[in-house]
């Protein structure tokens, strides 16, 4: 159960203080896989960094009884100059492993990642396929209970898209998934339930479509449900569509919008 | 394939220990992993600044100081303001630097500067003993009976340097220009902080506007301690002592009001 108490997170912006949060409480299941739905800069990273402990709320609590990974995206937490096994092992490091954990760490990643000779280079060297494959392979060696996944609509090519497969798949098995995407075909297919924020303002949904019903009668309202009908880009592959960037929504968006003005 | 490992759940002081080895470690491995003899770099950094600029005017500024080689006067006053200055110096870009890291829930802001502030006393007091062990190998008479007012000296102006420190850091994330400043205003230390010359040579109106510096405090007291016919009057540890609880309390309150807009990202 991960629990926020009367939490309010704000950020300074050029056009005054812009809120995340405003006293919000809210109960998040760990039992079940949450979508995380929110239009652009309504704050779903900054969430996700909240609830995974890696950013303190202005005010309020957040009251975790299990182990939240920190949020794994693009942007990992890796230092450019050091090389991919000195990040690892200074990961191992700061959680207090031991050095035969941290080898068999290391190991894991190893395999996982197949960055080759890449490994001892400096992150700076890597392309951000690689540098996600080091930061899939890296949270996959160690044990939490919710996964924070933020937003993989990354482009890369078939290698990495299997790997991100791969990975989505064994986080699902191993664990609960807590997830920002845009895609709604992937959210159906993997998620129970779903988080809504926007304007400092937090909901939870029991129900997926009743969630993404919510989101888009936010983001266009008048309109049915422009998330609504069945999909037809589905190939044997699901995980190509999960990775491609949500272009399509975007576009019945502006379609729609084009005919509102005509 | 995996055979995932359980984070084991650490008391917060020990965690805090872990994170700030681990940052210093990688201070290490950065700053001079690249270079072979790394380490030995570390601690010649300070004395080869010194060296070159003993020979520069070394002749004729050591007629200031007849009772100590110029060299080894200019070093003890040196390695003080340098350890000040870097300690500002290094910590106005920590928070930019570390950012990243704050994904990790064990890392906290003040970790990187934390690192950052024991490694440049770390690097102080390398030097600092490799400066006795070289002046002792060379017959220069050092005492270090009053050790205990060198070690304050230098733990003063550590002290003065973390809370400047900590407010350039956090200066340097609110404002872009402050980093430039901070550089700026950094250059006329060297002359102002009597490192260059003995405070006794000046005229008593230039030495007590000079004493308004408390380095020049810890840089007199830490020679008339170091060498035994060095002479300094109107030097006293209480002001700079003073001082740098005044500014490291400036500094922790800086920090303490604008901790949730350092970790933003």
């Amino acid at each position: 159960m991960i629990e926020l108490r009367n939490v309010t997170k704000s950020y300074p912006a050029k056009a005054g203080r812009r809120y995340v949060l405003r006293d919000a409480s809210i109960v998040l299941p760990v039992d079940k896989n949450v979508a995380l739905l929110g239009p652009n800069g309504a704050g779903k990273s900054t969430f996700l960094r909240l609830i995974s402990g890696a950013e303190p709320a202005d005010s309020g609590s957040i009251i975790t009884n299990c182990k939240v990974s920190w949020p794994l995206g693009v942007s990992s937490g890796f230092q450019s100059s050091l090389t991919g096994r000195q990040n690892v092992a200074f990961v191992c490091n700061i959680n207090g492993l031991t050095n035969e954990q941290t080898r068999s760490v290391v190991e894991q990643v190893t395999e996982f990642a197949e960055l080759g000779d890449y490994f001892d280079m400096p992150i700076k060297t890597y392309s951000s396929g690689m540098r996600a494959r080091l930061g899939f392979g890296l949270s996959m060696s160690f044990k939490f209970d919710v996964y924070v996944v933020d937003e993989l609509t990354s482009v890369g090519d078939a290698t990495f898209r299997k790997k991100a497969k791969f990975a989505f798949e064994e986080f699902r098995q191993r664990a609960k998934l807590i997830f920002a995407s845009h895609n709604m075909e992937t959210l159906r297919e993997t998620c129970e339930s779903v988080i809504f924020i926007r304007n400092g303002l937090i909901d939870y949904y029991e129900d997926v479509e009743e969630g993404i019903r919510a989101y888009s009668h936010f983001i266009s309202p008048g309109v049915e449900n422009i998330f609504d009908e069945p999909d037809q880009l589905k190939t044997d592959d699901d995980f190509t569509v999960f990775m491609k960037p949500a272009n399509k929504a975007v576009k019945k968006i502006k379609n729609h919008k084009a005919r509102r003005q005509k | 394939m995996f055979n995932p490992i359980h984070i084991p759940s650490h008391k917060p002081w020990k965690t805090q220990i872990l994170v700030i080895q681990a940052l210093l470690k990688r201070e290490m491995a950065t700053r001079f992993g690249q270079y072979r003899l790394g380490f030995i770099w570390m601690l010649l950094e300070p004395i080869i600044g010194v060296i070159v600029i003993g020979l520069m005017i070394g002749s004729i500024a050591e007629r200031t100081v007849p009772e100590i080689p110029y060299v080894f006067f200019l070093l003890n006053g040196f390695l003080l303001l340098q350890m000040f200055t870097s300690t500002m110096n290094m910590s106005a870009e920590a928070i930019s630097a570390n950012k990243g890291l704050l994904i990790y829930p064990a890392v906290q802001v003040m970790d990187p500067l934390l690192a950052r502030f024991i490694y440049s006393l770390l690097t102080t007091m390398f030097s600092f003993v490799l400066f006795c062990v070289i002046s002792i190998w060379l017959g220069i008479s050092i005492s270090l009976e009053n050790l205990e007012v060198i070690l304050c000296a230098y733990l003063i102006t550590w002290l003065a340097g973390c809370g400047f420190g900590l407010i350039c850091g956090i200066a340097a994330v609110r404002y872009k220009e402050s980093e430039k400043i901070v550089k700026v205003i950094q250059r006329p230390l060297i002359f102002v902080s009597a490192v260059l010359h003995p405070t006794n040579v000046l005229p008593t109106e230039a030495r007590e506007l000079l004493f308004l510096n408390p380095l020049v405090h810890t840089i007199e007291l830490s020679r008339n301690a170091l060498f035994p016919f060095y002479r300094v009057d109107g030097a006293n540890l209480l002001y700079p002592t003073a001082f740098a609880i005044v500014i490291l309390a400036l500094g922790l309150s800086y920090f303490r009001n604008n901790r949730n807009l350092l970790c933003d990202h």
